[in-house]
């Protein structure tokens, strides 16, 4: 039995996504909405004014503010591709009720949808009945791990392998891509820099479960990612 | 297509329903039939109209996802194409488990939904690249491909999977387009389906590839 304080902070986690969710729907059912709305309006404006001729729309005295109707339409077109990221990113699967191997699969399509990159998934039977907290913290690492790689490999494949051995679940991510040196983690010169805080957050997110985490990477020679969190917390 | 593709949109949104309507309204080979502000009032719009595609949120009030379960098991003959503020594997992957033709998001351009609309009514499948590993994984295999359809039938059905429409079919394959329906009825009827999606995701969980 972990001592209280560990408890607290375990079950913390699960808050945490709870209230992220919440801020995404608030999200979803306002701003989307409307701005989705808005942009159809505008597309018909758009449509609609797209087969008179320059001269007819000085004539009407509007031909100066047609550049301003695109100009709307691009701004939120961004507004709404930037939400879809954010969405997309924060919104959590449905821990509850999905399995770590379908949370797992829904979130590299997610990736292989946005990046256009290619993960090769292999997942090697897991147990159905993972813990909440574990499952969480598996699927953050993962997110973090596949967006890393994608940004600062340099490379459009990856692969990803989850297994468990006894009752640790085991998650390793690999590239090989430009790799790099990686500052340290633990100990007393472990890295606070900014620049490392998704680093830094998986190795807090597994220290938190009592799991291991083990980066391997050199110039050069791609990079490997290794956890190991109990399946049961 | 010569004629209109008549649409029934469902949100429960109104600005949504007031947005695309506006801009569907315009667009000349469609033309918006009915709204409808939830799941129980799209089914109501179903009885009353006849439509070609239904857009639909999946997330609305009263039966919003179990509306589409039903659409299907009352054998409407409607494509639908499932447009939504999520994009995530969950999201597509209920719309897939659901037998939606296509799926479009309100993240895109509006150009992007009509564009979808005009597929789907076309009798293709719209979902994004990396959802097809679902479409392959939807149901267990139980019989092969090959001791149940003729070897025409599994032309046509291949030739379903890659997304073609039925005039595509008839040219290539050098048939009318009144040949590939007939196979068609037969296939679904052969594999127990009732339309293009649920016989694509048949083919390919049994290891099929489109490739030809």
């Amino acid at each position: 039995m972990p001592p209280k304080n560990d408890l607290a902070s375990r079950r913390i986690l699960s808050v945490t996504e709870e209230e992220l969710s919440r801020i995404v729907l608030d999200i979803h059912d306002g701003p989307v909405q409307n701005l989705f709305a808005a942009l159809s309006m505008i597309t018909r404006l758009q449509n609609g004014i797209s087969h008179l001729s320059f001269e007819q729309l000085q004539s009407a005295g509007v031909g100066e503010l047609i550049p301003v109707v695109g100009q709307v339409e691009k701004l939120i077109e961004n507004s709404l591709h930037e939400i879809k990221f954010f969405l997309g990113t924060f919104r959590p699967p449905e821990f509850h009720r999905r399995t770590m191997a379908s949370i797992a699969e829904g979130l590299v399509f997610q990736h292989e949808e946005w990046t256009g990159s290619t993960v090769e998934l292999e997942i090697v039977a897991l147990p159905d009945n993972i813990s909440l907290p574990s499952k969480i913290a598996l699927y953050r690492i993962l997110q973090e791990a596949l967006s890393n790689g994608f940004r600062h490999a340099g490379v459009d494949r990856q692969w990803v392998k989850l297994w468990n051995e006894g009752d640790m679940i085991c998650l390793e991510v690999v590239d090989a891509g430009k790799g790099f040196d990686p500052p340290p983690l633990e100990g007393p010169t472990a890295t606070e820099q900014e620049a490392h805080i998704g680093l830094r957050g998986m190795r807090d997110r597994v220290a938190l479960l009592d799991g291991t985490f083990q980066l391997t990477s050199s110039p050069g020679k791609g990079t490997q990612i290794l956890v190991k969190i109990p399946a049961y917390v | 297509m010569s004629e209109k593709i008549r649409l029934i949109l469902a949100d429960d949104h109104a600005l949504v329903l007031q947005g695309l309507t506006t801009l569907l309204e315009q667009i000349p080979d469609m033309e918006v039939v009915a709204t409808a502000h939830n799941g129980d009032e799209l089914l109501l719009r179903l009885e009353q109209h006849e439509a070609d595609v239904v857009v639909m949120d999946l997330q609305m009030p009263f039966h919003g996802l179990t509306a589409l379960a039903e659409i299907r098991k009352r054998g409407i003959a409607v494509h639908v194409l499932v447009l939504t503020a999520f994009g995530d594997g969950d999201s597509i992957r209920s719309a897939l488990e659901l037998e939606a033709e296509g799926f479009a998001l309100k993240t895109e351009s509006p150009t992007q939904t009509v564009e979808a609309i005009r597929q789907v009514a076309q009798g293709r499948l719209v979902f994004p690249r990396a959802a097809q590993r679902w479409l392959a994984v939807q149901q267990k295999p139980q019989i092969q491909a090959e001791t149940l359809l003729s070897p025409r039938e599994l032309d046509v059905l291949k030739h379903v999977a890659r997304g073609l429409t039925n005039p595509e079919i008839a040219g290539q394959l050098s048939v009318s387009e009144n040949t590939v329906r007939f196979h068609l009825k037969n296939i679904f009827e052969k594999l127990g389906v009732t339309n293009r999606t649920e016989a694509a995701a048949w083919f390919f969980q049994q290891g099929g590839s489109a490739e030809l």
